[in-house]
């Protein structure tokens, strides 16, 4: 059985006309101790798609679809499963660390209110086990950063705090939603390695949302490319650069910018990024897509298995890949 | 910024901070002081029993002994003032502590379940908030007699709903954080995300919103009084004291109302300054 399984997931969110669907039939599997990259443009429904695994649905919202945590449907746990569940199993890295932190409780309130409430452990080991998270996420001086406020510490060193509290309890499911993306450049690659090494060291599987394909071939081991509420490839991590099957990730490939030459501008996709809440006949991509044929425009593409990955689209055995 | 990222300024800039209450904000914090002290002490500072009666003495101006004279039926005035001091703040002090508690879990209710919930408790009080308090007063005392526990009662139905309507804003911003949601992804029970992080962050507004309610509330409360809704004579109290010295004052005998009319201003004034000062500090106007 694997850990985390989403099957068939639709999330419809209240708008002001009704529901609106914004999560159309997310597929996604995560095993034990794997780690899982979600990729896609704002608004694609990556982090709805995570904040729904944890159990944070907007106000209003309905859910169809399964997400079963070892067998057990996370959407139909009770107040205090989801609890249970939320302390103990899954833990969830966001993205602005200085926003996830309450501002006026010192660093070490944070870290100790967390392990004495969920883990019933008293405050001296609690606090033993505290300054040992924050030495294992490289903080120096971790007892005088205990006593410090959240606006006293860099951005890095707070998403490393926001790291160490999710190691009190080392979940089996780490969501880490955009965790580098409010950090500068320098801080990004090493809070990143940590996150990867620390998450190999203790096998914690994670989901890792991300726009960065590059940083998400590197520390996942499938990638689920998502575009308009819909998953549009799943492909090993290994494979993305070679042989990416879907138009829509082949452009977001050549959409980065590169290191080597210099280029005028970055390729961009052609047309507006769709958002999962707006109508479409046939598949989500076809406006902006160069390969479209007519078929594309009427019928919603079929899940096409390739390899190791699948893709949707209706073109996926014409190897679109190798064309120039 | 949130009310939460403020207070966080704040705490870091500890020191500096009653520096900026300014020197009206001074005067306003030592005026409150003395009136504190006045109402826990007043009984002992007083020089002269305050209901003994000697109509020889009525409307007598300041002699050597009496400072500030008698009242029309020749009790000591300041005598009265300094006792007259304490229900005129125990009065105002039960109606912001009931006010506050009330409208404060309300408005969190409000805005932490949000839904119908808010729509409700919001609905309620925009319609108890449209009823006038000195009305209220009226009917309550009609039904249950003019006494301080009613008057307080009828401002404190009046006053609530005033206060969750700004806190519910406020709180709505606070429980929209990220900080909040983290906190439910960590497993934490609502009540405790609320109660234990929610309600301190809000705390800086909510404070300032009392002292300055309490400035409203010493006016009102007095006022009630003075229409005979709130303390009953012979009680001393400012309100009952404004009252009394009316028919004296058409007599050319000012001074009763004068005296005890200047107290419940200064009082009110300096605590709206100094709650309008703290906001400011702390940035939660």
């Amino acid at each position: 059985m694997s850990l985390l399984q989403v099957q068939g997931l639709t999330l419809d969110v209240p708008v002001d006309t009704g529901h609106g669907r914004i999560l159309h039939g997310i597929d996604l599997t995560v095993e034990e101790g794997a780690a899982v990259g979600i990729v896609g443009e704002s608004g694609s429904g990556k982090s709805m798609t995570v904040r729904t695994v944890a159990g944070l649905l907007p106000r209003g919202a309905r859910t169809s679809g399964t997400v079963s945590f070892e067998g057990e449907q996370v959407t139909a746990m009770s107040p205090s499963r989801l609890r249970r569940y939320r302390s103990s199993q899954v833990a969830m890295i966001f993205q602005d660390p200085r926003a996830a932190i309450n501002p006026v409780r010192k660093v070490g309130d944070f870290l100790l209110e967390n392990a004495i409430t969920n883990l019933g452990w008293s405050k001296a080991r609690a606090r033993e086990k505290a300054i040992e998270v924050l030495r294992d996420v490289g903080i120096t001086d971790p007892e005088r950063r205990l006593t410090a406020y959240p606006s006293e510490l860099s951005g890095g060193l707070l998403q490393r705090v926001m790291i160490a509290s999710t190691l009190l309890y080392e979940p089996e499911l780490l969501l880490a939603d955009e965790p580098t993306t409010a950090l500068d450049v320098t801080t990004q690659s090493t809070v990143m390695a940590l996150i990867d090494r620390l998450r190999r060291e203790r096998r914690m599987a994670m989901v890792f949302v991300t726009h960065d394909l590059e940083l998400a071939a590197a520390v996942c081991d499938t990638i689920y490319v998502m575009y308009a509420g819909r998953i549009v490839e799943r492909i090993p991590a290994s494979e993305l650069h070679e042989r990416p099957r879907h138009p829509y990730t082949r452009a977001l490939l050549d959409a980065r910018p590169r290191l080597e030459g210099r280029e005028e501008r970055l390729r961009a996709i052609p047309g507006q990024p769709l958002s999962g809440l707006e109508d479409v006949t046939g598949c989500a991509f076809a406006a902006r897509c160069p390969f479209a044929v007519d078929l594309c425009r009427t019928d919603e593409p079929p899940v096409v298995a390739i390899g190791a990955g699948e893709v949707r689209c209706h073109r996926a055995h014409d190897h679109l890949w190798e064309l120039p | 910024m949130s009310v939460a990222q403020v207070a966080a300024v704040v705490r870091t800039r500890r020191r500096s901070r009653l520096s900026h209450l300014g020197v009206v904000g001074w005067i306003a914090l030592a005026v409150i002081v003395l009136f504190v002290f006045v109402a826990a002490f007043g009984a002992a500072l007083a020089p002269y029993d305050p209901d003994a009666i000697d109509i020889a003495y009525s409307n007598v101006g300041p002699i050597p002994g009496h400072p500030l004279g008698f009242d029309e039926l020749g009790r000591d005035l300041l005598s009265r003032l300094l006792v007259g001091a304490r229900s005129s703040f125990v009065g105002p002090l039960a109606l912001v502590a009931v006010s506050t508690i009330i409208g404060t879990a309300l408005a969190l209710l409000a805005a932490w379940r949000r839904g119908w919930t808010d729509a409700t408790l919001s609905a309620g009080f925009d319609i108890a908030f449209a009823f006038p308090g000195l009305l209220l007063a009226i009917v309550l005392a009609t039904m249950f007699g003019s006494s301080l526990p009613v008057a307080v009662l009828a401002l404190a139905l009046a006053y609530t709903p005033g206060l969750a309507r700004l806190l519910r804003a406020t709180a709505l911003r606070e429980t929209g954080m990220e900080y909040v949601k983290a906190f439910r992804v960590m497993g934490y029970s609502d009540f405790r995300i609320v109660v234990r992080h929610v309600l301190p962050n809000l705390m800086p507004f909510i404070i300032a919103q009392a002292i300055v309610m309490f400035g409203f509330a010493t006016i009102d409360l007095g006022g009630l009084s003075f229409l005979g809704l709130g303390v009953q004579p012979p009680t001393a109290d400012w309100g009952v004291m404004v009252a009394a010295g009316a028919p004296a004052l058409l007599q050319g005998y000012p001074m009763q109302t004068l005296v005890a009319g200047t107290c419940l201003v200064l009082a009110a004034v300096s605590f709206g300054i100094l709650g309008d000062r703290l906001a400011r500090m702390w940035g939660v106007e």
